[in-house]
């Protein structure tokens, strides 16, 4: 049987942290396969590291590089889990859900990409910044107008109107806030 | 549309960052007195005052083998998870369309019907480009699509249309209705236009009236 699809709107698979993992763990690994390799054929550790391995082999445990090498490691380490237990803002944002099975989603981008181009066609706005988070949509208006309560009233007509036309399950709230270009 | 498994990314995430953590944690256990306060567990913690060369030495000669297998391990897993990283389409396999009495009348590729259905979406107006993906056999097949909506049609409308759409092709080719049909939508978005601008059919209009 194929493998069914899962949901749409999925958390994010953490690609960037998993391949800086892969990254680590290739070189990392290969560097070691080398030198233990070079090791067990040679019996003696390769020229360029030489002088490198017999350095730290005299260091204390508790030798301050030795400290930092591991607080970076630790750090790192840290860092990889914390990205795998946090869950993430989804990519996809559901949308419009009717009877059907299924679900309908659209990108986080298009979303605010959408409601960017509503608003930059409002009498008055010479552009806006839209980011849209997990229960609100914000948007940043910029006017050169002096009246701006007008321009905002406008922008967060039109916002509300293309937010509603996608109708997101989980609802968004728009927050619009209008700033003045000299 | 093409995913990449976030669940095996998290768990491999865990088990490389915990790993590393437990390493780092058990290197830096050399330079706290754990090693007075809990004497039972001195054979298995680093010691301060001990050389790095000594103590790797008092491991035995076990030490090479083992540490060479792991960094082979290492850099195997690292691979595996770097090809994880292409983003992959959900698995499909030909439709095997079955009588009443389950004998097989005949096979379909999904490929053959997906193209079909691509074409059905295109005919929805408002639907710059599509794609789809069918899976899951014919007693329960599944449906993943992606269409490009223009600026000026109604998101809404294109959405149902399409699904309902996808809906009726499929239970019509099949015989039986898709358990799901999911759709991604991407919105095409113009620019707000800074100098007046006429349409190509307005345009026209106008030349008409000027003639």
């Amino acid at each position: 049987m194929s493998a069914n699809p899962g949901p749409l709107t999925r958390r994010p698979a953490r690609s960037l942290p998993a391949l800086l993992l892969a990254v680590t763990a290739i070189t990392a690994g290969a560097a070691a396969a080398w030198l233990l390799g070079a090791y067990a054929i040679d019996a003696a550790w390769p020229a360029p590291v030489a002088g490198l391995v017999s350095a730290l082999a005299g260091m204390r445990l508790d030798a301050l590089p030795i400290l930092i090498g591991a607080g970076a490691l630790g750090l790192f380490g840290l860092a990889l889990v914390i990205c795998a237990i946090v869950p993430g803002d989804p990519v996809l944002r559901e949308i419009l859900a009717d009877g059907t099975p299924g679900q309908a989603a659209v990108s986080r981008r298009d979303l605010a990409l959408r409601v960017r181009r509503s608003v930059e066609h409002v009498d008055g706005v010479q552009g806006a910044r839209v980011s849209v988070r997990r229960k609100r949509v914000d948007v940043v208006v910029r006017t050169p107008v002096e009246d701006t309560g007008a321009v905002l009233r406008r922008s967060r007509a039109s916002v509300e109107t293309a937010v509603e036309q996608l109708r997101p399950v989980t609802p968004l709230r728009p927050r619009v806030r209008v700033a003045r270009t000299r | 549309m093409r995913t990449v498994s976030g669940r095996r990314n998290r768990t491999a995430l865990i088990l490389g960052g915990g790993s590393m953590l437990v390493a780092a944690l058990w290197i830096a256990s050399a330079a706290t007195p754990l090693v007075d306060r809990w004497p039972e567990a001195a054979p298995h913690l680093p010691h301060g005052d001990s050389l790095l060369g000594e103590a790797l030495a008092a491991q035995g000669d076990l030490l090479l083998p083992a540490a060479a297998a792991v960094a082979v391990v290492v850099t195997v897993a690292g691979f595996l998870l770097l090809a994880a990283q292409l983003p992959r389409a959900p698995q499909r396999n030909p439709l095997r369309i079955t009588g009443g009495d389950d004998r097989v009348l005949g096979s379909v590729n999904p490929g053959v019907l997906e193209r079909a259905l691509v074409d059905a979406m295109k005919s929805v107006s408002g639907v710059t480009d599509a794609s789809v993906r069918l899976g899951g056999g014919v007693g329960a097949p599944w449906i993943r699509a992606t269409v490009t909506v223009a600026q000026e049609a109604e998101a809404g409308w294109v959405a149902e249309s399409v699904r309902e759409r996808l809906i009726d092709d499929v239970s019509v080719v099949l015989g039986t209705a898709p358990v799901r049909v999911d759709l991604l939508l991407r919105l095409r978005s113009v620019r707000a236009p800074h100098t007046a601008q006429l349409r190509g059919s307005d345009a026209r209009t106008t030349e008409a009236a000027t003639a």
